[in-house]
């Protein structure tokens, strides 16, 4: 039975992981290559000029650090804004606190695309389309984050709250000293998840924005589509490889965090 | 000190204090004793500001205080889980109460005061007042770790320096020695009541455990359902319990509580020597306690059922001779009866409290008792 699922798990990864070693494979591979009626997993030669293009002919550095400010400027508002309402729905008595729980997960019925619409014609009536706003705002107010935060805090001994307010600690002392420091597993899952999904976003920098300073990783890949020069595959590849790296790199070094955070957050992945 | 001008506490249609009327005089060590969902932990929440009462006022020191929150009152409190932070070190967790104390100064001085030259003074105030806490409870070695590295004893010492760093007006223990062992218990009780002396402070603690408040306490308020049945020191307690309930609950054997209907003269068939004038014919409970009621020549006609040897005391089973079971203690060196044997309980009837079959309260007659 122990070598049956093995061997499964083996080719469940081989499958998933194909699409990505494909990936590498072409970004690697001299031009004449890639299109080569033979399948060569492997390139005959490392054609590392791939990388130097893709830095080169778009500014991808730029595209990498415009996706760092979106993703972070996103993550900070989401947790300064989930956190203490999280903590005010597990945590606090107050009237109407069940109905707005229930509002926060029919939010989470809702697809974004959706809201989209309005939200675009709101920014352009505020004339904010073309901004990192533009690529910010709209994801503020995390529906998923208030949810994850809830779960994890509804999960802590309500004595530990209490203690911190007789020792003198405000309720904003204690989501950010006590509550916040306590949720870092889910914390934690939680930047995974937004800023995956953030980084990896075409649809939302699309619509919001057509100035290529703004343009966010996957964004700026798109400009290596190139209408009349046909699709240059080699630095495409290779611009992929690097906007993909710093996410996997990533989520290996909090995997452990993310598990745990997703466990103990009542949620099963 | 702390007053409570009768706070009622209802849980949506649920009563659970009835109107308490309670003062915890200054410097004392005041015991809030009774059953599990008497309504005890409420009130001392209350007394703490982590709840509110829907009717009736607090007064701390004088001040009204009803409407204030925890963090408003100056008052510490220990938990029955300890509820230390678990991520801060036990030096973070005991400086907590105090740094946030002189946060909240430093910022009614709109922010510049982390600038003001003061600042670090006032850290070096701070981390010396934890380090004598410290010290004044063992924890010299244990400053570093985090609470998962402690053991429950230790865990709870942290728990009361916490609660000591500051100078509050009263310190709230709820049950704080229910989650250690038995020898522990016994010995943090000793020091728990020798830092009350030492502090001078106010101390109101709940618990369930009559032992625990007998030894420790000035005071002791006996809660049942959500009143108090009794204040008093524990002796009066113990000597004059107030109702039926109260004997029921305080003393370390449970007491034998007999219903008898009284004869024309007040006197009680079962116990020729008591009397009980102008009650005659009524219905009352004896309340005898097994520590009163000692094998002898001549006394109450029961059969022994077992015996449990203690060492220096041993508890009788008995059944009187009508089948009502009894408890007696007797010397651990008494020679008892094969079992089924008959044997004489005595009791003085100075020592037997009488309580109303109906109402439980206790029989102010009781007192007149003459010897036959």
């Amino acid at each position: 039975m122990r070598p049956l699922s093995l061997l499964a798990l083996l080719l469940g990864a081989a499958v998933v992981l194909l699409p990505f070693f494909w990936m590498v494979s072409l970004s690697l591979k001299p031009a004449d290559e890639i299109f080569s009626a033979r399948v060569d997993l492997l390139p005959s030669r490392l054609a590392w000029e791939n990388y130097a293009t893709a830095f080169t002919e778009v500014p991808l550095a730029r595209f990498l650090m415009n996706g760092v400010i979106v993703c972070g400027g996103i993550l900070v508002f989401q947790v300064v804004f989930a956190v203490p309402c999280a903590y005010a729905l597990a945590q606090r008595r107050f009237p109407g606190r069940t109905l707005l729980f229930g509002l926060v997960l029919a939010g989470l019925l809702v697809p974004f695309h959706v809201t989209a619409i309005p939200i675009f014609l709101g920014l352009a009536e505020l004339r904010l389309l073309n901004t990192y706003t533009a690529l910010i705002v709209p994801f503020v107010a995390s529906v998923f984050g208030i949810f994850l935060f809830r779960q994890f805090f509804a999960a802590m001994p309500a004595e530990l709250f209490e203690a911190a307010r007789v020792d003198g600690l405000s309720e904003t002392a204690i989501v950010w000293r006590i509550a916040f420091p306590l949720a870092w597993p889910a914390a934690t899952a939680f930047a995974v998840f937004s800023v995956t999904a953030h980084w990896n976003d075409l649809f939302w920098p699309l619509i919001a924005t057509s100035d290529p300073a703004l343009a966010t990783p996957p964004r700026g890949i798109v400009y290596f589509r190139d209408a009349e020069a046909g699709d240059d595959v080699g630095p495409l590849m290779a611009a992929s490889v690097v906007v993909t790296t710093p996410l996997i790199a990533g989520f290996l070094l909090a995997q452990r965090r993310v598990t745990q955070g997703i466990a103990t957050g009542g949620l099963k992945a | 000190m702390i007053e409570l001008d009768g706070v009622t506490r209802r849980f949506g249609a649920t009563p659970v204090l009835h109107g308490i009327s309670l003062a915890v005089p200054e410097g004392s060590f005041t015991s809030i004793l009774g059953p599990s969902g008497c309504g005890k932990s409420t009130t001392l929440r209350i007394m703490a500001g982590l709840d509110r009462p829907n009717e009736g006022r607090v007064r701390l020191n004088g001040a009204d205080v009803t409407e204030a929150t925890a963090s408003e009152r100056n008052v510490a409190m220990v938990f029955q889980s300890y509820a230390l932070y678990p991520h801060l070190t036990v030096a973070e967790n005991i400086a907590l109460p105090l740094a946030m104390r002189q946060f909240s100064r430093l910022e009614r001085l709109a922010g510049v005061g982390r600038l003001m030259p003061g600042a670090g003074a006032k850290r070096a105030a701070i981390s010396a007042r934890v380090r004598e806490v410290a010290a004044m409870l063992g924890l010299d070695d244990l400053l570093e770790r985090k609470p998962a590295a402690l053991s429950g004893g230790q865990k709870q010492r942290v728990a009361v320096g916490r609660a000591l760093v500051r100078d509050p007006s009263i310190f709230l223990l709820d049950e704080p020695l229910s989650n250690l062992d038995a020898r522990l218990r016994v010995q943090m009780r000793a020091e728990l009541a020798a830092l009350q002396a030492r502090t001078g402070r106010a101390f109101v603690y709940v618990t369930h455990d009559q032992v625990e408040a007998m030894a420790m306490s000035d005071h002791v308020v006996v809660m049942m359902s959500g009143r108090i049945a009794q204040v008093g020191a524990p002796r009066d307690l113990y000597e004059r319990p107030a109702t039926r309930a109260v004997a029921a609950f305080i003393g370390a054997h449970p007491i034998n509580l007999l219903d008898v209907t009284l004869g024309a003269s007040g006197a009680c068939s079962l116990l020729p020597k008591l009397r009980v004038p102008g009650a005659a014919g009524a219905r009352v409970t004896l309340g005898l306690r097994p520590e009163h009621l000692v094998p002898a020549a001549a006394g109450l006609s029961a059969r022994l059922e077992r015996v449990e040897y203690l060492g220096a005391e041993a508890v009788v089973h008995a059944r009187l001779d009508d089948g009502t079971p009894l408890r007696a203690l007797a010397p651990g060196d008494w020679a008892p009866p094969a079992p089924g044997g008959a044997l004489s309980l005595a009791v003085a009837p100075e020592r037997v409290h009488l309580f109303d079959a109906e109402t439980g309260a206790r029989l102010p007659a009781a007192a007149e008792r003459v010897a036959a």
